[in-house]
């Protein structure tokens, strides 16, 4: 069977992580023994809001950990060195340009969701942004007030009642669930195929496309690893994602 | 009778053309200024970008850190630096903030405007200041707190001597920071490492063990059906944000967010007040643990039981978030303190926690200023009368803005600003 190269997540990157995963499943530690103070408190509280449903928290843990140190040490540096190199008003250009790529996943999405409102928000975006907004590199349709809102495939799963399942934090992408970590295989794959920037005939534009893209995506994203210095950032993040999928799937 | 309508005039005139301080914070309410702070249209102006390096010190750490702080090993702190030679700033952060936590960065923002090198100093209270810096690894001495506090700051002054140009030291601290920057003023008059020009205390608690009980009381008195059902609190909390992001376009955490939720919807006083107690108690847990896996004291991990990055801390975080101060000093801190044949006594060690132990020093001292609210939430009733006592003219105490709420505020800047002008 040959595999169409360049188009939408390579079918090994899945294999990997599912057996990184069996192995994960396989090393889960054992908690150790109580203090007294522990089996006083524990037993006669409620349910806790950090309690969440995490069966592979031991792989989750490590892999978080993995992502911070990847952060410090790689990305970013490359990052910062991205930010002293470009004016602001390049990074805002760039931010647009792929910010309106998503927007076909988004009308895709929308679409699948049964909800036309959103999808027309999406595609009036793509259309307007790409025109007049030259490629994207400007975003005249937020001044027009159709503000974005993403939908990613994982959504359209939450909307047909999938539950999002086991916690999953993903290798550089970071915090998921068993639901959605597919989800954003699928809209790649989605996005390869339709190939706004003819990658089949260009592929020499992938590289560069792919690693401005890891760049921007971290160069949006504010959040600082260990920024507050809480020992329980983990159980935090895990809390907080789970609510803002709450929240993303409820628009 | 002409003679006495315009001498009434007269005084009418007087008292309405300024001679009677106008401050126009915005909220009268403590619980509303201390959540959502200043709003943009009413703070001063200030530079969105300043020159800030996060910096490590360079020293081996005090003892060998634990796996699961691996992140968190050296002591963090930031600096803004001047080009030339200009006065230095420290600035010593509230309770559990690290170095460059929201009210930091704005003290920063004032401070550089001003034109001083700022140092800025995460809370002995912050796991990084336990697990890097703190001696004995039992946040909330104040003492040993202070001691720990000046001993960084000289080891900071010695990194940081060969690249800036220093003129003279200056030393400003809020909430709990407060209270230590008047500690360390002291301190410093003994061992003149420093010879801090001004200090200036920001919303200090006058007793630590009031103001933590007061904190406690808000989380406990605002959850309906008590702390058991805070998941449902937390839900709600939830519940309400996705309605107002589902009615608003879009949701963005900008600066004016929390201002436009409330000019939409005023939250009420219990739930403000649940939120400001859920804060602290998150500080608290953070500290607790950090505290606990340090001294391995065996009051929540097991004593001997190293933790290793894949152990699962969800049932700590669980277990700590249910302990309050009371319960804290008792049988955790007074506990350790016993242990190590420092503290006999539960009520001087208790007395020791307070600005009153200094309070002569206090009365003396013409360097130290206090800048505070008649509406802070975290002074018990007469404690700020007693503050006002003994600095005399040296309180300068705004009628509102909660718990340091109005930071940002243009009246408080300017007065900042203007108190440290050499």
């Amino acid at each position: 069977m040959r595999v169409a190269h360049g188009r939408g997540a390579p079918w090994w990157g899945t294999a990997w992580l599912l057996s990184a995963l069996l192995v994960g499943c396989s090393a889960a530690p054992v908690p150790p023994p109580q203090t007294p103070k522990m089996q006083a408190v524990l037993p006669e509280s409620g349910r806790h809001p950090v309690d969440i449903y995490d069966p592979w928290e031991g792989f989750n843990r490590r892999m978080y950990r993995f992502n911070a140190q990847f952060d410090l040490y790689v990305y970013l540096p490359v990052v910062h060195a991205y930010e002293r190199v470009m004016p602001a008003f390049a990074e805002a250009g760039v931010s647009n340009f792929f910010a309106n790529l998503t927007e076909i996943n988004s009308f895709i999405n929308a679409l699948l969701q049964l909800k036309p409102r959103v999808a027309l928000k999406a595609g009036a975006r793509l259309l307007i942004n790409s025109s007049i907004g030259l490629f994207g590199l400007w975003d005249p349709a937020s001044r027009l007030g159709i503000i974005q809102q993403r939908e990613d495939f994982g959504q359209v799963l939450a909307h047909y009642r999938v539950a999002p399942g086991p916690y999953l934090v993903l290798p550089l992408l970071g915090p998921s669930s068993l639901r959605d970590a597919p989800g954003l295989a699928l809209d790649a794959w989605v996005f390869g195929r339709i190939d706004p920037l003819d990658f089949e005939h260009h592929s020499e534009r992938q590289p560069p496309f792919y690693i401005l893209k890891a760049i921007d995506a971290r160069h949006r994203v504010k959040f600082r690893y260990y920024q507050t210095g809480s020992p329980f950032e983990y159980e935090l993040v895990r809390y907080l994602y789970i609510k803002k999928r709450e929240l993303d799937t409820a628009k | 009778m002409g003679i006495r309508l315009g001498v009434v005039l007269w005084c009418i005139l007087l008292a309405s053309s300024g001679r009677a301080e106008s401050y126009d914070y915005p909220f009268s309410n403590p619980l509303v200024a201390t959540v959502i702070g200043t709003p943009l249209a009413f703070q001063a102006s200030l530079p969105a970008e300043i020159p800030v390096r996060q910096l490590e010190l360079a020293q081996a750490p005090l003892r060998s850190i634990p796996a699961i702080f691996w992140y968190t090993a050296r002591f963090k702190f930031s600096l803004v630096a001047q080009p030339g030679p200009a006065p230095l700033m420290f600035v010593i952060a509230g309770t559990g903030a690290s170095h460059n936590a929201g009210k930091m960065q704005l003290l920063q923002r004032i401070f550089h405007q001003a034109g001083f090198h700022v140092v800025s100093l995460p809370s002995p209270t912050n796991p990084n200041f336990i697990v890097s810096a703190s001696s004995t690894g039992v946040p909330g001495h104040i003492e040993h707190d202070s001691e720990d506090l000046y001993r960084v700051m000289r080891q900071i002054w010695r990194q940081l001597s060969r690249e800036i140009q220093v003129t003279e030291f200056y030393l400003t601290g809020y909430s709990l920071g407060g209270a230590q920057a008047a500690f360390l003023a002291r301190l410093d008059d003994v061992r003149r490492a420093f010879e801090f020009r001004k200090v200036l205390m920001i919303n200090p608690p006058l007793s630590l063990y009031n103001s933590a009980k007061i904190l406690d009381a808000m989380l406990a008195d605002n959850i309906p059906g008590g702390l058991d059902k805070i998941h449902l609190f937390m839900d709600e909390l939830f519940a309400r944000l996705m309605k107002l992001y589902r009615d608003e376009d879009q949701v963005s955490l900008s600066d004016d967010f929390l201002y436009r939720i409330y000019q939409k919807q005023p939250p009420e006083d219990a739930n403000l007040a649940a939120l400001i107690g859920i804060s602290f108690r998150l500080t608290f847990t953070n500290m607790l643990f950090a505290s606990d896996v340090i001294t391995d004291s065996g009051y929540l991990k097991p004593q001997g039981v190293t933790l290793s990055v894949t152990d699962s801390l969800t049932e700590y975080f669980k277990a700590a978030s249910r302990v309050g101060f009371i319960e804290y000093f008792d049988a955790y801190f007074y506990a350790y303190f016993r242990r190590h044949g420092v503290a006999s006594n539960r009520r001087t060690l208790l007395d020791s926690l307070s600005l009153r132990a200094i309070e002569d020093y206090l009365r003396r001292t013409d360097k130290i200023t206090l800048m505070t609210n008649a509406d802070d939430l975290i002074l018990a009733p007469g404690e700020v009368d007693y503050l006002r006592r003994v600095f005399g003219r040296r309180a300068k105490i705004y009628p509102s803005g909660g718990h340091c709420g109005n930071l940002a505020y243009k009246d408080n800047v300017a007065f900042m600003t203007a108190f440290f002008e050499p």
